[in-house]
């Protein structure tokens, strides 16, 4: 089980490293004579209203489909653990200020100041992440804090505080190794969300320009073609399904196997 | 109950082929350290063995075969036919409901508050508010009270009390350790103890059984077994129990640890740490032979007795005048509640200082101010240097060998860290500091998750050491562990020889250990001075019941 879903995630990271070069097509070439057609030895998922080869976008699309919802989890998973572990061993009012904050952010209706954010500033993707990034880091602050507050307590913990270790060597290299099978799952669910909300975002229109090969944005654009070529949509729409099902089940079986080996 | 041939697997074999009888009016003693498997066998006998676990053999209860029934004849036998008292009172009762409600859904028939009043008295609990009050608002000699009384709501037949008093104060664990044997009495119900010491078998059981790797070893009366111990095993552990009459002048464990069962199931379990093992003992797996009627053993040989090293005086360390540690009318509240109420105490170089208490006596909030990790709120805290830092001062071994260290950092790592804080001068290796502690250099590259609880204490110890601090403060270092290898991590505070600040409940292990003695009781020092002569004479009343609830040697 663990080897599929690890064989599933690397042919993804593949497709988003080399997705352009191992295209059979340009993504971009047209063919209007041929417009939209059903799957052929040609063109295996068949073509796009304008007679583009749907394998070759979907190729293509998977660096942009991918690598942004990577960048989201990194972001998530550093900001979240850092001022986690702080506002949990520190204590007072770090602790105090930091929780208010996280309550706040969390009050917000995330994917609404998303929308608003990405509609403001316009084309700019990266602003999008950044703010979905941002969005998705108050939830894991408090799970990394609570998780912190109860080893801190621990013996260990207070062995190398009575050692005079100073406070940052005991949270990064004490406390944040036993917080590991956590921030593994975490990152990786946060990876699953960023892929999910940013393919619903392009889905909305909001984000990529038009026209851009990407998976949430082929969703979008070929939904109108479910006669002609059912493949142009349902095949992105099963890849973000997929990669989807696979980090999230590879969450779960990281943290199990984390918990359990070397740490327990 | 009868247990025969009673073999518990998972995903190997835990327990190996045990036979036991408990009758009505008889109480049994199965004593062993932890994976021996006295709890799983009890498990099996009430059909609550962790799921992934088989049971083969047989269980029978008045000749009706239980082992492989089905869930409703156990719901039909529990409770009513036998009950289970487990250890901790506090996860065994619903903290949702009262003390009363607990009792009321056992009982059959009558279920007025009357009847309830009735079964809580049975119990040593008068005071008839105690039924509306919560888990939470009761002590845990109270709770284990309360759990007693629900446990025999319905009239069992046999009571199956697996360590039911080890969560417990010294005091209060003698207080529950006679009402059981009370009970036991007018009721005439058997009853099957189940614990770690052999000090509380022996002091309640008609019988005891000694479990060791799966199997019983040997089986007999208490007192026969405590004179003449007829297998090696049982010799070595009434060795390694301390004892509160006296100081040894050298604590014995027993050597290496207990295998699991299914390494030894083709030889005698003991073999491998057996000083009598001959070739024999290696060949084949002794029987569980009658030496006479109700006296059995798994050994071959006729057990040497063992020389008890005999008291060769109190030898006196050198004691200089300076003091590592002078606490001057240390306070620390918490809302209400007093956990330290003005205490003094001084610890000289050399010297090791007892602090005894029960729980709740501010015995660990007194360490935990000493070493920083709390502030008090009054009262002062010298150390042997004001100018050093406090952390090249004092360490501690903490209690717990299962988190006092870090399970994601190498023993190695461990050390090199530690040591790294103390002095620049004649800095320690961790070769070094294992060395000391008597364990392999190979270890530095293990994680904490491949040690024993002993080893891991050890590695406590190494830690604490590697500033070459000035006083060593000892929270309950060995309360987790087995009494056989207790003794080890006892000689060694011993043979370390800095000054100690000694932190337990239990007198006995205070004996070997201190010069002096400070008795704590609700954050006031209520007695202080010579080990010897403190324990012999008592002068303060929680004293003398502190000393009166030690149960007699062996």
């Amino acid at each position: 089980m663990r080897a599929i879903l690890v064989a599933v995630l690397g042919l993804a990271a593949v497709a988003a490293v080399a997705g352009s070069w191992l295209a059979p097509y340009d993504p971009a070439a047209q063919d209007l004579a041929l417009g939209a057609a059903e799957p052929s030895a040609a063109h295996w998922l068949g073509t796009d209203d304008l007679g583009r080869d749907v394998l070759s976008r979907l190729l293509a699309g998977a660096g942009s489909a991918l690598m942004w919802p990577v960048l989201v989890a990194a972001c998530t998973t550093v900001l979240s653990t850092t001022l986690g572990l702080l506002a949990g061993y520190r204590l007072g009012w770090v602790d105090a200020l930091m929780m208010r904050t996280v309550d706040l952010a969390i009050a917000m209706p995330g994917m609404l100041v998303l929308i608003v954010v990405v509609g403001v500033i316009g084309g700019g993707y990266g602003w999008a992440v950044l703010a979905m990034a941002l969005l998705f880091t108050p939830g894991d602050i408090r799970v990394i804090r609570s998780l912190t507050l109860a080893q801190r307590e621990l013996a260990y913990a207070e062995a190398a505080r009575t050692l005079g270790l100073p406070a940052s060597r005991i949270m990064f290299r004490h406390l944040l190794p036993n917080l590991a099978p956590t921030v593994v799952a975490s990152s990786l669910l946060s990876f699953v969300a960023a892929l999910v909300a940013l393919a619903g975002l392009s889905f909305l229109g909001i984000g990529l320009p038009a026209g851009t090969p990407d998976w949430g944005l082929m969703v979008q654009e070929n939904r109108g073609l479910l006669d002609l070529n059912p493949w142009a949509s349902i095949a992105p729409a099963a890849l973000i399904t997929v990669v989807a099902c696979a980090a999230t089940l590879l969450g779960d079986r990281a943290f199990e196997s984390l918990s359990k080996g070397g740490l327990r | 109950m009868r247990i025969s041939e009673l073999r518990i697997s998972g995903s190997g074999l835990i327990v190996d082929g045990v036979d036991l009888e408990v009758s009505s009016g008889e109480t049994v003693g199965l004593v062993g350290e932890s994976g021996s498997g006295k709890s799983l066998t009890a498990r099996a006998a009430t059909g609550l063995l962790p799921k992934g676990l088989r049971a083969t053999g047989s269980v029978t209860l008045d000749g009706r075969e239980l082992l492989g029934a089905r869930e409703r004849v156990w719901r039909s036998v529990r409770g009513t036919r036998v009950s289970l008292l487990m250890q901790d009172p506090f996860a065994m009762l619903n903290p949702l409901r009262t003390a009363g409600a607990h009792v009321a859904e056992s009982l059959r028939g009558r279920r007025d508050r009357a009847e309830v009043l009735r079964r809580l008295a049975e119990v040593g609990i008068d005071d008839p508010d105690v039924a509306g009050r919560h888990p939470f608002q009761l002590s845990g000699g109270m709770r284990q009270r309360v759990a007693l009384a629900a446990a025999l709501a319905a009239d069992p037949g046999l009571l199956i009390a697996d360590e039911p008093t080890t969560a417990l104060d010294a005091t209060t664990q003698h207080e529950i350790l006679m009402l059981i044997r009370g009970l036991q009495r007018a009721r005439g119900m058997g009853v099957l103890l189940i614990t770690h010491d052999l000090r509380v078998a022996f002091e309640l059981c008609d019988r005891v059984a000694v479990m060791y790797a799966g199997r019983i070893v040997e089986q007999g009366p208490p007192a026969e077994m405590a004179k003449a111990p007829a297998h090696p095993y049982t010799a070595g552990l009434l060795a390694a129990v301390p004892t509160v009459e006296r100081r040894l002048p050298r604590l014995i464990g027993i050597r290496g640890s207990v295998p699991s069962a299914a390494q030894v199931s083709a030889t005698c379990a003991f073999a491998a740490r057996c000083d009598q093992a001959t070739s024999e003992c290696a060949h084949a797996r002794p029987p569980l032979r009658e030496l006479r009627p109700e006296r059995l053993t798994a050994c071959l040989h006729e057990v040497r007795p063992r020389t008890r090293v005999e008291e060769g005086g109190q030898e006196r360390r050198q004691v200089t005048g300076d003091e590592v540690l002078r606490v001057t009318g240390l306070r620390r509240t918490y809302g209400s509640h007093v956990a330290l109420g003005g205490v003094s105490l001084h610890v000289n170089r050399g010297e090791s200082v007892g602090v005894v208490g029960g729980s709740g006596s501010g015995k660990t909030t007194l360490a935990r101010c000493v070493l920083g990790l709390v502030r008090p709120d009054s009262g002062t805290i010298e150390l042997a240097d004001p100018v050093r830092p406090r952390h090249q001062l004092v360490q501690c071994v903490f209690q717990d060998p299962s988190t006092s260290l870090n399970p994601a950092l190498t023993v190695g790592a461990t050390l090199t860290e530690a040591a790294a804080q103390g002095p620049a001068k004649d800095r320690l290796t961790p070769a070094e500091l294992l060395e000391l502690v008597g364990l392999p250099v190979a270890y530095a590259r293990r994680r904490p998750a491949g040690l024993s609880g002993g080893e891991r204490q050890r590695v406590a110890i190494a830690r604490a050491l590697s500033v070459r601090p000035a006083l060593l403060i000892c929270d309950e270092p060995v309360a987790s562990l087995d009494v056989s290898v207790q003794a080890h991590v006892l000689e060694l505070l011993r043979e370390v020889g800095t000054s100690m600040l000694f932190i337990t409940h239990d007198l006995a292990v205070v004996r070997q250990m201190a010069d002096r003695l400070v008795v704590l009781a609700r954050g006031e020092v209520v007695e202080s001075g010579d080990t010897a002569e403190v324990l012999d004479a008592p002068a303060h009343a929680y004293t003398r019941r502190l000393v009166a609830s030690v149960p007699a040697a062996p």
